[in-house]
């Protein structure tokens, strides 16, 4: 059976039923009987979409074979940084699982090396902590913060 | 937090991190601290770690971590083996206490679990974390641990997944001749969640006939549950497994059928998973077997998995790592520098580590190990601890009696 999805910018996919269930938030509105028109997902472009329905389709197509799988997995994690937060979102609302941790885990890995400042400016997160403060905890930890 | 990205998918991110980038990454803000030390963050962080896939670029699934016995006093010294070649050896030292009058030195090593050690010295348990470099303290405790004629005590450390909590457990099993009032078998546990030790009557519980084993390696922690092996006292000697149940706080006893019978030396592990026992054995030859208990608490269920020959010069079995090669422990001779005499009294005793691989049969000699380790584990990164604070007691010069129950 096929299902229509609808992106932010009013585009319209055509997927299998199998394919679209692996977002949990689809397939409860497949379970709830709510499907059955054309399924608006306003918090995703057209652009992503059609990235994570590549996902799902290879998820269902090499399910069995785990080295393809890896590979692919490996091959579509690697894209730009501004993709991959689209790619991040999209699978938190779409509730997709696996995308959703190698995604995260893809973000760990650029992050992992990187200084508090360098967090904040790439999360977009704003310092509330006095100088005093950020400096006990520096202190505290200073293994931490060597090379 | 950040502007863009929901909340729970920076959690998620922050999961996936590593622990020291996590510990750096506490002074970004108020609120990614105050997550980060978080009880319910610092358990999902450890069940996540468990349950990474092999090739995963954090993952910690074959280094081994050393304890090194320091020369200092104060002083904890680690040493991670991220990898067989033994190419990549990571030093931690770390202070063990901030209290400037104190001396811990030659801590007593009780037991591991998840990346945490239990030290005992001067009549105080020590909780140590090398993966965030830090050590607690524990309260003073009731129970006087000593072994003479009328008391055996035992001490054991463990994790109970159903709690998420870290417990240590002193066991004081009297001796009670027919002839005498029965003593109690006292219990004393300490939860790391709660921060305090408690007192309880397990007699009811304890099987008959049991004595201590003061050969027997540190217990293993399994299914919420500590496990070590012990002497049952019938008409002969056998072995057998005592578990003491964290969260229940009975205790079990698992019989070892007809194993008991063909080894000399039976200690319990945890291989994948199962509840496990190294046996070894010099007659007729020395060698090692490594059962498991496919069936948790179910006795027909003990399994052979493997039997090896033990006689190249293998000191002792160490453990099982997670890829379920055996790690072996042996004595090297260590020549001083200069000529290459060998003259009494100038030889230095220094370890080796080895591997049994079951599935080639083969064994490996990683490489030197030197003479001041304590004990090898598998390492696993925890932040356990993070949110504690430094040492138990504090203000000096209050004495305080303890109640004990």
């Amino acid at each position: 059976m096929a299902l229509e999805l609808k992106s932010s910018d009013n585009k319209i996919f055509e997927v299998e039923e199998l394919v679209a269930v692996q977002s949990e938030t689809i397939k409860s509105l497949v379970e709830d009987g709510c499907a059955d028109n054309v399924i608006p997902l306003p918090n995703v472009d057209s652009k992503t979409l059609e990235l994570v329905l590549d996902w799902c389709k290879n998820h269902v197509d090499m399910k069995l074979d785990e080295e393809k799988l890896k590979e692919y997995e490996d091959k579509f994690i690697e894209v730009d940084q501004a993709v991959l937060y689209d790619l991040l979102l999209a699978a938190n609302y779409l509730n997709i699982k696996d995308l959703l941790n190698r995604a995260c885990q893809k973000v760990a890995d650029m992050l992992k090396g990187k200084t508090p400042e360098q967090i904040r400016e790439t999360l977009n997160i704003v310092n509330d902590f006095s100088p005093e403060e950020e400096e006990e905890i520096r202190k505290e930890n200073l293994w931490a913060f060597e090379e | 937090m950040s502007d863009y990205l929901p909340h729970e998918v920076e959690r998620d991110i922050l999961l996936s991190l590593p622990v020291k980038s996590l510990i750096r990454f506490r002074c970004v803000s108020k609120s990614c601290n105050s997550l980060i030390t978080s009880s319910d963050f610092i358990d999902s962080h450890l069940t996540r770690s468990h349950s990474l896939p092999s090739n995963s670029s954090s993952n910690s699934n074959n280094t081994l971590i050393v304890r090194d016995l320091a020369t200092k006093p104060n002083v904890e010294k680690y040493r991670l083996i991220h990898n067989d070649s033994f190419d990549r050896i990571e030093h931690l030292e770390f202070p063990l206490t901030t209290r400037r009058r104190s001396r811990i030195h030659n801590c007593t090593f009780i037991g591991y679990a998840n990346g945490l050690f239990c030290l005992y010295e001067k009549k105080r348990f020590i909780l140590s974390n090398p993966s965030i470099r830090k050590c607690i303290i524990l309260p003073k405790h009731c129970i006087k641990i000593k072994t003479d004629g009328l008391v055996q005590c035992h001490s054991a450390f463990g994790f109970d997944p159903r709690t998420n909590d870290y417990k240590v457990v002193i066991i004081a099993l009297p001796y009670n001749p027919y002839y005498m009032k029965k003593e109690p078998t006292l219990v004393e546990i300490y939860s790391l969640s709660e921060g305090s030790w408690k007192m309880i009557d397990a007699s009811n519980s304890f099987p008959p006939n049991i004595r201590f084993d003061e050969y027997t390696c540190p217990a293993a922690s399994l299914n919420g549950a500590i496990h070590f092996t012990v002497k049952v006292k019938l008409n002969y000697t056998e072995l057998a497994v005592l578990s003491f149940d964290l969260r229940d706080e009975v205790f079990h006893l698992i019989s070892l059928a007809d194993i008991t019978s063909r080894h000399g030396c039976i200690n319990a592990s945890v291989f994948r998973g199962l509840l496990s026992l190294i046996c070894q054995r010099s007659t007729p030859s020395e060698c090692c077997s490594i059962w498991v208990m496919k069936e948790y608490g179910v006795v027909d269920s003990w399994t052979e998995q493997f039997t090896f020959d033990l006689s190249g010069g293998y000191l002792s079995v160490i453990g099982l790592r997670k890829n379920g090669h055996v790690l072996m422990k042996n004595m090297e001779r260590m020549l001083q520098k200069g000529p290459r005499v060998i003259e009494e009294g100038n030889i230095e005793p220094s370890y080796s580590l080895s591997l049994y691989d079951p599935e080639s049969q083969q064994f490996k000699n990683l490489g030197s190990i030197g003479k001041t380790l304590q004990c090898v584990d598998n390492y696993t990164e925890n932040l356990a601890l993070l949110h504690k604070p430094n040492d138990a007691v504090s203000r000096k010069g209050v004495s305080r009696k303890r109640k004990c129950r």
